[in-house]
């Protein structure tokens, strides 16, 4: 199908299967690996897109099913899309809307027409969300890439439900390319289920591969799964696809989840954990997070992380944040501000190191520094980076 | 006083009073116009914004509330090396320390000949002078107010206001003794709703070594009209070439004689999701919008324009081209502030 995008793979690790991409899109490049944070309601929760641009983001995630509520799809037709409504001139990515249907909502009910689910409105009617009318939903919101409605299980869900949301996922996958109204300025991507199955994964890949969407995005997981599971079913998913498409997983975001599947091939995720984490008072380090909520901070005069050159860092101390973190909203901003920061400059210098043809290296040193001792390393991760000729113990 | 001066420009009809306080920061002078006021801080931030945000605004000076860093004594921040300043990141501002919220005066307790009681999140704390002073030594901020006894009873006896005077005064002269070289003192003027002893309080004031004076309208429990009445027998008795401060007044303040006001006020319509759209014009009148616009309003939803169209805003300076210069700045830093915080606290 049609493509708004270009993607170039300009660097490859030469022992896993970690590589770096420009990727092109309507509103800008993208380098990738990247990490996009998620701004929900059409703004990163305390962080002016001033000052989101000047971290250096490059693309920001949008939630279709809470721009639809509010401001609604009429009043974003009007303004002319989520860039101009939030004033945000790089890329955005928008959701289908149908994982909110179903982890937010009571009741949601999924026909081979689409998700019923309450109102959120009056809590009484029923309301059903189509392929289709999560289309047109993105089409009005604009999104650089929008993803297609899919069939979501649980990812801990087995027997005939999983092959049953595969295959109609790949029905909605062709309805939601026929209803595709802005293929010129808006890359839909295909998005592969099939739970913890991996021949059923396998049958999803290579039915949406034929469907050529400018994308492809691994769903499904990080519901809870057994993290030794989860990484097979990304490696057997970044093997199956073509190497010429961005690879998105859905929903990763802690550091050593970025890393590992960096080397297994993933090109970008999205997560809201560093942000809605930072509203509880916990700041991300290479070292691992601090609870600056604890008493603990409260005399500690140095900066969230030393060599960090965010605002949080360069103005503050922990002592300060302590003292506003979860009192003032600042507190919540600055910290906000600095692991956003932290996400892109981790996903930053996994490029370099890709670039650098040192990743294995770059590997080790960043679990060394965030886990402390190797009895700490994940084993899930291990084995995972063992399988792209990575040994963390050696 | 070193690096610390305050110039009256010009008098008119003495009430309006135009000056320049002059401080140095940073090893630079800076200038701080008066009328003025002093921007309102929670715990040391203004709300809502971080450094970043903040410098967009043309902000000079900013209140900051002892109340608010103690939780736990003496402050954490007190082990910090560098001042407060630096501690709160607002280098380059004047900062004007107070025992008690501008914004606010929560009765909790009591106080005493040797402490004041204070609020914190985590319930009544109690502070003395002595500690008081030795934590602005600490901390070096430009200028304290002195601690004051402030009633937060209704109706007190003439015996309680006497007492009130008493302890400010003694408190006052305790605080001038230990207060290091370079922190100006401003000293508080009390005497409540009793004519004979605002007169004292402000003479034996005025007769000490202060920097200036606070006048604080928020344990009056009255009017605004009669608020101003009770400040201006104490003005009266004040000399004209220290500054005042007061707290509790809104612009009225400005034709008593007050140079600089504490302002909770943008930060208090910010939290109601009011965006500030009013300019004050040569003639003293108000433009013809609306004060503020609520932005919680569902009207706004369809309303593409911004909070104070500036196109708007170059047509109402032309037309009059006459414009109160202090004015339009300070609308415009609260029309900034209120943009930034109004999109934050939307946010949330």
């Amino acid at each position: 199908m049609k493509s708004a995008l270009t993607w170039e793979i300009i660097a490859k690790c030469s022992t896993s299967k970690a590589r770096v991409g420009k990727l092109i899109l309507p509103h800008g490049p993208v380098d990738t690996p990247v990490f996009m944070p998620v701004g929900t309601q059409g703004t990163l929760k305390g962080i002016t897109p001033k000052q989101l641009e000047e971290l250096g983001c490059q693309i920001m995630l949008n939630n279709t099913y809470h721009l639809g509520l509010k401001p609604s799809q009429e009043l974003l037709e009007q303004i002319g899309g989520s860039h101009n409504f939030q004033n945000w001139n790089r890329n955005l990515l928008t959701d289908s809307g149908g994982f909110q249907m179903v982890s937010l909502l009571k009741l949601a009910k999924i026909t081979e027409q689409g998700v019923e689910f309450q109102s959120p409105h009056d809590n009484e009617s029923t309301m059903l969300l189509t392929p289709e009318h999560s289309i047109s939903l993105q089409n009005s919101i604009g999104a650089d890439i929008i993803m297609q409605l899919d069939d979501v299980v649980s990812s801990v869900t087995t027997g005939p439900r999983v092959e049953e949301a595969m295959d109609r996922s790949i029905r909605w996958l062709d309805r939601c390319i026929s209803a595709h109204k802005k293929p010129d300025s808006q890359n839909l991507f295909a998005i592969i289920q099939g739970g913890l199955d991996m021949d059923l994964r396998k049958k999803c890949v290579e039915e949406m591969v034929l469907r050529d969407t400018p994308g492809y995005a691994i769903g499904g997981l990080s519901g809870g799964e057994e993290k030794d599971i989860f990484w097979r079913v990304v490696t057997l998913c970044t093997d199956l696809l073509p190497k010429n498409k961005p690879i998105y997983c859905m929903g990763i975001g802690y550091t050593e989840d970025l890393v590992v599947c960096s080397a297994l091939g993933v090109d970008m995720y999205d997560c809201v954990f560093p942000t809605r984490t930072a509203r509880f008072g916990n700041a991300l380090t290479s070292k691992g997070s601090l609870n600056l909520k604890s008493v603990k901070f409260s005399k500690d005069f140095q900066p969230i992380e030393k060599d960090c050159d965010c605002v949080a860092c360069k103005s503050y101390t922990r002592s300060y944040i302590h003292l506003q973190t979860t009192k003032e909203t600042v507190g919540c901003h600055l910290i906000s501000l600095h692991n956003v920061a932290y996400q892109l400059r981790l996903m930053r210098n996994i490029r370099q190191a890709i670039i650098e043809d040192r990743f294995p290296s770059f590997v080790k040193q960043t679990f060394k520094d965030f886990f402390g001792s190797e009895e700490k390393y994940p084993v899930w991760a291990i084995n995972a980076l063992k399988s792209v000729n990575i040994d963390l113990l050696s | 006083m070193s690096g610390f001066s305050f110039n009256l420009l010009k008098t008119i009809d003495p009430r309006f009073r135009l000056g320049k306080l002059i401080f140095s920061r940073n090893k630079h002078e800076k200038i701080l116009d008066t009328p003025n006021w002093f921007v309102y801080t929670m715990r040391g931030s203004v709300p809502h914004l971080t450094p970043d945000n903040l410098q967009t605004i043309p902000v000079d000076a900013l209140g900051i509330t002892l109340e608010h860093f103690l939780e736990a004594q003496p402050p954490p921040s007190t082990h910090f090396v560098g001042g407060i300043h630096k501690f709160l990141n607002l280098e380059d501002y004047l900062l004007f320390f107070d025992v008690r919220d501008s914004g606010k005066l929560q009765h909790i307790s009591f106080n005493t000949d040797k402490f004041v009681s204070v609020v914190t999140d985590q319930g009544c704390r109690k502070v003395t002078p002595e500690e008081y002073v030795r934590y602005m030594n600490i901390y070096n901020p430009d200028i304290f107010a002195s601690m004051a006894d402030l009633i937060s009873v209704k109706n007190p006896s003439l015996k309680r206001v006497k007492k009130s005077v008493d302890r400010t005064l003694n408190w006052l002269d305790e605080t001038l003794e230990k207060t290091e070289e370079g922190i100006h003192v401003f000293g508080v003027v009390t005497g409540h709703d009793r004519h004979e002893e605002r007169v004292r309080s402000a003479q034996e004031t005025a007769s000490r070594n202060v920097a200036g004076f606070v006048l604080n309208g928020l344990d009056l429990d009255m009017t605004s009209k009669e608020r101003l009445d009770l400040m201006k027998i104490s003005l009266n008795h004040l000399p004209k070439n220290k500054p005042r401060v007061a707290y509790g007044l809104g612009a009225p303040g400005l034709t008593i004689g007050i140079d600089i006001f504490d302002t909770s006020y943008p930060s208090e319509e910010t939290s109601l999701g009011h965006g500030l759209t009013f300019l004050i014009l040569e003639n003293g009148i108000q433009n013809e919008q609306e004060k503020f616009i609520n932005l919680w309003d569902n009207k706004y939803r369809t309303d593409f324009r911004p909070i104070l169209d500036g196109s708007e805003l170059i047509k109402q300076l032309t037309s009059t081209s006459k414009i109160k210069r202090p004015s339009y700045k300070t609308i415009i830093n609260w029309v900034n502030t209120s943009w930034n915080a109004v999109d934050m606290g939307l946010i949330q």
